[in-house]
């Protein structure tokens, strides 16, 4: 398959904004280093129910 | 003393802060041990080696919070509970000026501007999310180390086919666009770009590259497991064609252990048909090249410095494949008691690079993460002729932070080692930037004061002048207490070997 980096090299033209989802100690690293991280307050999707995940998933990959 | 377990459903929490509650907990009155962790596979086996009945938590899963707690008979559950509770909310409304929005489609819609997306959760929620960020269209870092092969597989297909890059599992250190993610350093811009399956291999050479005055495009982490025959190098074939499209970089520097032979040969034609110049450091490879824009290193600092040489365009292949580092001049002391190098490491590929160096020496090594299974120590607690300890190995971080944010485990094994007769000589490695303990020198030096001259104390401070430890303080705290400097890996690798050849 043709490796197409166009999204990546755009990214590495552009001032990163990262979404930190887990161990908050990253989220703020990133922002003692001046950089621009928004934190999520995770929680696992369908209550963590594996069968809920699979159908939406499977509605997701549909799309 | 009593032992309580208490199970609190749906309640997700970081370990990172968990570890840090159950470390303020442990140190209350009344309280023998308190561990709180969430409900994976590798924590419930951890509980069970702990002695703890499995019945009691079997059910958790890992959206599940296991509290347990060992408290003197006076002292209730709910009186502890309600600490843990109020140290939480004492957090929460640290940041409450902040919007945490609850999943990524939630963030989007108010930040639109997110480009990035860093992902730490437990192994099979890492990559529900990490394809969800791909969806999304969003280029993605998973520092998870417990994703499955064929979940990794999955994942980094659906980033080639949407032209994103998928960063790990497993991956512990990166640079994008100067921003340090996971444990990295703060390092000088510059037109150097690198590509590791190793973390702390591409903070020693990140790092030794602003030491030389020069600087980095970007510093992509790609896990460990990239270039298997499974994953087959996916990441790594996109970075480098990310790096040799992208107009800041003018030199590419590839860290890695041996990739897999048909991976391997791959990479190898992909550099053959660009212009630009690579350097190649595979930890344990007698790896060769013909081409006359491939170079091979031979250790973390002659990676670095070859990529500076190639940058200042220096393409004199024999002479930068073979120059031999300058190392700072030194006396070598001799052994007062002791005639074995013990070297406490945080940094894998560091202590990887010690045992292939001091084995290159005639050396004997054992160590808990060797190579070889005969040289593999049975027990990491018992040290065996000499020893290099990898304290990041599961066998430490089970239940605790890793040792380059907690130093307690490195501060038994240093108590140890200073007590034990046959110790001669300590190796440590300070890893400073991102992510690390904000002041690991101060922290060791309780236990190195009680040194009275007997032993030889060698570190090497990974860090950058830019790094918020304040190097220059980490230095000086060390060498005010007689703890010997380098400012590369290898030369410390080197002076203890002269040290165990007893020359003066």
């Amino acid at each position: 398959m043709k490796i197409n980096t166009e999204k990546i090299n755009k990214l590495f033209q552009s001032k990163l904004v990262v979404l930190n989802i887990g161990v908050e100690l990253f989220h703020d690293a990133i922002k003692n280093a001046e950089g621009q991280s928004i934190n999520m307050d995770w929680r696992s999707p369908a209550g963590g129910d594996k069968r809920l995940l699979d159908i939406i998933n499977k509605i997701k990959d549909g799309e | 003393m009593k032992k309580h377990i208490l199970i609190r459903k749906n309640s997700y929490f970081d370990s990172v802060e968990l570890m840090r509650i159950s470390g303020i907990l442990r140190k209350d009155e009344g309280v023998e041990d308190a561990q709180l962790i969430m409900g994976s596979d590798a924590n419930k086996q951890f509980l069970i080696d702990m002695g703890l009945n499995e019945q009691d938590f079997s059910d958790a899963t890992s959206l599940d919070l296991i509290i347990y707690f060992e408290l003197v008979d006076s002292l209730s559950t709910e009186v502890i509970l309600e600490k843990f509770d109020e140290i939480l909310s004492l957090k929460d409304s640290g940041i409450s000026d902040e919007y945490s929005p609850r999943s990524i489609e939630g963030a989007l819609k108010i930040y639109s501007d997110i480009n990035f997306i860093l992902i730490s959760l437990p192994g099979e929620h890492a990559s529900w999310e990490a394809k969800n960020a791909l969806r999304e269209g969003k280029n993605v870092m998973i520092f998870s180390d417990n994703v499955t092969i064929s979940e990794e597989i999955e994942i980094k297909k659906l980033a080639l086919e949407k032209g994103l890059m998928v960063m790990g599992p497993d991956c512990g250190t990166s640079i994008i666009n100067e921003i340090p993610l996971g444990f990295a350093n703060k390092v000088r811009k510059g037109k150097i770009g690198l590509i590791s399956a190793s973390g702390t291999g591409l903070q020693a050479v990140t790092c030794e590259i602003h030491n030389l005055g020069e600087g980095i495009s970007q510093a992509i982490g790609i896990g460990g497991r990239d270039l298997s025959s499974e994953v087959g190098g996916i990441t790594m074939k996109t970075a480098i064609t990310a790096l040799i499209n992208d107009p800041e970089t003018e030199v590419i520097v590839l860290i890695s252990k041996p990739p897999a032979p048909e991976v391997a040969e791959d990479i190898m034609n992909m550099l053959k048909e660009s212009e630009m110049p690579f350097v190649l450091y595979f930890i344990h490879s007698n790896l060769k090249s013909d081409n006359n824009n491939v170079f091979i290193a031979k250790n973390l600092s002659h990676t670095a410095g070859l990529a500076v040489e190639l940058l200042k365009g220096n393409r004199d292949k024999k002479d930068l494949e073979t120059f031999n580092l300058q190392f700072e001049e030194f006396d070598i002391p001799e052994l007062k008691t002791g005639k074995f190098i013990r070297g406490l490491y945080t940094g894998g590929t560091l202590a990887d690079e010690a045992i292939v160096n001091l084995e290159k020496s005639g050396n004997k090594v054992y160590s808990n993460i060797h190579y070889k299974p005969e040289y593999k120590l049975e027990n990491p607690l018992n040290s065996k002729d000499n020893t290099i300890i990898d304290l990041g190995d599961d066998f430490f971080t089970r239940g605790r932070p890793h040792p380059m944010i907690d130093p307690e485990s490195r501060i038994e094994k240093l108590e140890q080692e200073l007590t034990d007769p046959e110790t001669g000589v300590i190796l440590l490695d300070i890893v400073l930037g991102s992510g690390s303990h904000e002041d690991m020198a101060g922290a060791l030096l309780p236990v190195l004061k009680k040194e009275k001259g007997e032993k030889i104390i060698l570190a090497y401070v990974l860090g950058t002048d830019l790094d918020f430890q304040d190097k220059n303080m980490q230095v000086s705290k060390l060498r005010d207490v007689g703890v010997h400097i380098f400012e590369s890996h290898i030369s410390m690798i080197y002076f203890a070997n002269e040290i165990l050849k007893g020359k003066k």
